[in-house]
């Protein structure tokens, strides 16, 4: 509701442009906004996880089980459950109503990535180091399958390993890359490679898709993200047009990119870098036009995260693991402290009107009073904010009062 | 429209300012200028005294329990704020900052987040996990009489004794709108401040006796209530308004400083019912459980009643 009467130019910006915070609680490793962006989890590098609600950023809840480095967390849609991958070989689904561990499984391995089936919370596909990567379901009896890593229809010489995967918003296909740089689509019935796409010839670190499926982008170690056009899911995956839109990379300093995050409506594009420069580079994804630098970290940057609501960005630190926050800064509006306020771009020289001192005599509240009579809505509420994100009820995680 | 559920006729033995019923339906608490917290357990059939939370050491003016019914704020005249644990009957912190009466409190939906209103003129937003104050928003030039959000939790509406209604970001704390009713000559001390159950309006009592429902977006009172024959609802106290949703056209609700409590159609600002309480003294706080299906009113003298729906 405050954004309808803050500043519109201000919350029409589609990217945050100043450094508003920096949280220092642990060596964070990864950071995920939970989908209505009201709390921020962070996964610190010995494993603990915090809860940090994002209106008063401080630490609301700590989850304890994992033993080394968080590498991966995912919401569930409703904000209640939270699944985290960590170097202790472990993926853990969290209830955030109790704050325990309600499904573990332990691989023969650390764990890239997993990655929550955004209509099932007991799914999760990751992607396991030195290892194929994994379909699992913990609703049960834990249910573990095997995905290939070698891509469809190519010889099985080159030996490859599977190093990042994610899954489509309609969860109807997994999304995998490989070290060669290919990138395999799997259905998620079937779970076998219905197409691969060889991307380029090095590894792929990230596969990202916008929220609302429009786009998709590669990020690989040859110092290149590659955005595609999604292509449509609703149709068989052979038939698929991947077409390159852009591929972004920066020729003179020769970045890494480090991780990347579209906006909710896929027009831009941010990612975090590795090397000489630590900033968050933000694009406007329809010309590939770079946008705007984020500045402020003296560290190199890793996980990044965009809360669409709030519009800000989050990024994590190499060697200290600080939080970074990007956001919009909103200016006081002067002419709200007085509703006869109004604010004027010059110096207006000011003529008295002929009848503004006037004594009229009239009952103004009366006459107001009479005026009365439009049917008043109290109840029904507006449908979304102002912008343009619907209002929704999320999972409130209990936060306790800390004794004196 | 109401008939009584239970009463509970002497809370206290001082004067009673304020009672709340927990969100999870449980409990009721009362308060005083004793200084003391009494819990009550609600049961179908009625209520039983339960225990008392002493502490305080001036009287408390206003309570409000957590969203998850396991605290209780209390603020008082000692100039602080303290949260309970119900369960465990003791405070678990002391929220200090306030340089006056502490007088009105309010917590946001997610339980993390406290504001408080003072007569020291100030609004506090606190931080609950770290007991911190978080911000001080200083635009009133009299004590705050009233605070609540808005149902989404961004925006902080405060009424004065200064004649302002204001509203405030919770992010930033930029002030973000002003409303003041000057149409009867001169402003009047704000009294009380609710929002609309979808945030759009605000109903304010002022102490020229009127309640009148704001479109804040437009800086325009839509409607005014008034008590019968156009009389004064309230002249001297802060009295709790609320918004009755249960029935198919909604109605406002108030209480009178006489011991009536009122309740107007929204649309034609007509009386459509009062209730008696009896008690003859001030109403001090009407409170809706659920969205009306019972009402809880509170007398200045001790009369605590639970009210339950009875037909349209």
């Amino acid at each position: 509701m405050n954004l309808s009467l803050l500043d519109p130019f201000a919350v029409a910006k589609e990217y945050p442009d100043t450094l508003a915070q920096t949280l220092a609680y642990g060596h964070s490793t990864q950071v995920r906004y939970s989908y209505k962006g009201d709390y921020l989890a962070s996964g610190l590098v010995d494993g603990i996880i915090l809860i940090i609600d994002t209106d008063t950023n401080s630490t609301i809840q700590v989850l304890r089980d994992h033993t080394r480095a968080i590498t991966s967390l995912n919401w569930s849609p409703c904000g209640r459950y939270l699944l985290s991958s960590s170097k202790d070989w472990k993926v853990n689904l969290w209830d955030l109503g109790t704050c325990t561990v309600i499904r573990s499984y332990n691989f023969e391995g650390p764990v890239w990535c997993s990655v929550m089936n955004p209509h099932n919370r007991f799914q999760f596909v990751a992607a396991l180091v030195d290892n194929d990567p994994v379909f699992a379901d913990l609703e049960n009896e834990p249910k573990i399958t095997k995905l290939d890593t070698n891509p469809r229809d190519q010889p099985n010489t080159v030996k490859q390993s599977t190093l990042t995967a994610t899954m489509t918003p309609d969860s109807n296909y997994i999304l995998t890359g490989t070290s060669k740089g290919w990138l395999n689509v799997i259905d998620t019935k079937s779970l076998q490679i219905v197409r691969s796409l060889n991307v380029c010839s090095s590894n792929i670190k990230n596969i990202e898709i916008s929220p609302n499926c429009s786009k998709l982008a590669v990020n690989s170690s040859d110092r290149i993200i590659r955005q595609y056009t999604m292509p449509d899911t609703s149709v068989p995956a052979a038939d698929w047009e991947f077409e390159l839109e852009t591929r972004y990379q920066d020729a003179v300093n020769r970045l890494q990119w480090n991780a990347l995050k579209f906006n909710h409506n896929s027009e831009y594009m941010c990612a975090s870098t590795l090397g000489a420069t630590h900033d968050v580079y933000i694009w406007e994804t329809g010309m590939g036009s770079l946008v705007k630098i984020l500045e402020g970290s003296n560290d190199e940057l890793l996980a990044v995260d965009w809360n669409y609501r709030k519009c800000s960005i989050v990024a994590t630190t190499m060697d200290t693991g600080t939080l970074f926050i990007w956001s919009v800064v909103i200016p006081q509006k002067w002419s709200a402290l007085a509703p006869d306020f109004e604010e004027i771009e010059e110096n207006i020289d000011y003529e008295e009107k002929e009848d503004e001192f006037d004594y009229v005599d009239e009952d103004d509240m009366n006459k107001q009073i009479e005026e009365e009579g439009d049917e008043i809505d109290v109840i029904q509420r507006e449908e979304v904010d102002a912008r343009g994100f619907p209002f929704v009820d999320s999972f409130v995680i209990e936060s306790v009062p800390v004794s004196e | 429209m109401y008939k009584t559920k239970w009463t509970l006729d002497k809370a206290h033995d001082a004067l009673v300012t304020s009672a709340k019923i927990s969100p999870d339906g449980g409990l009721l608490a009362t308060t005083s200028t004793d200084r003391t917290i009494k819990l009550w357990k609600l049961s179908e059939t009625g209520v039983t005294y339960w225990k008392t939370l002493a502490g305080h050491t001036k009287g408390i003016s206003s309570i409000e329990f957590a969203p998850n019914s396991k605290y209780i704020a209390s603020a008082s005249d000692d100039l602080t704020i303290r949260i309970w644990d119900v369960e465990r009957g003791e405070f678990v912190q002391i929220l200090r900052g306030h340089t006056f009466h502490v007088t009105v409190l309010k917590f946001h939906y997610r339980g993390s987040i406290l504001v408080s209103g003072s007569a020291d003129e100030n609004i506090r937003v606190w931080d609950l996990r770290r007991a911190k104050c978080m911000k001080v928003l200083s635009a009133h030039s009299d004590p705050i009489s009233s605070l609540d959000f808005s149902f989404d939790g961004t925006v902080i509406v405060s009424g004065s004794y200064d004649g302002l209604i204001r509203l405030f970001d919770l992010e930033t704390g930029q002030c973000l709108k002003t409303l003041i009713y000057d149409k009867s000559g001169s402003s009047y001390p704000v009294s009380h401040v609710t929002f609309s159950p979808n945030s759009k309006y605000i109903l304010s009592s002022s102490l020229d006796g009127f309640v009148r429902l704001w479109d804040y977006m437009n800086n325009k009172v839509v409607k005014t209530f008034q008590n019968v024959d156009g009389g004064a609802v309230a002249e001297k106290y802060s009295l709790g308004t609320c918004f009755l949703t249960c029935f198919a056209s909604p109605l406002v609700c108030s209480g009178d400083e006489k011991g009536k409590v009122l309740l107007w159609d929204v649309q034609s600002k007509e009386i459509v019912c009062q209730l008696d309480t009896g008690s003859g003294s001030p109403v001090m706080e009407v409170e809706p459980v659920g969205n009306g299906e019972e009402l809880l009113t509170v007398c200045m003298d001790g009369q605590v009643r639970l009210w339950q729906r009875e037909g349209e």
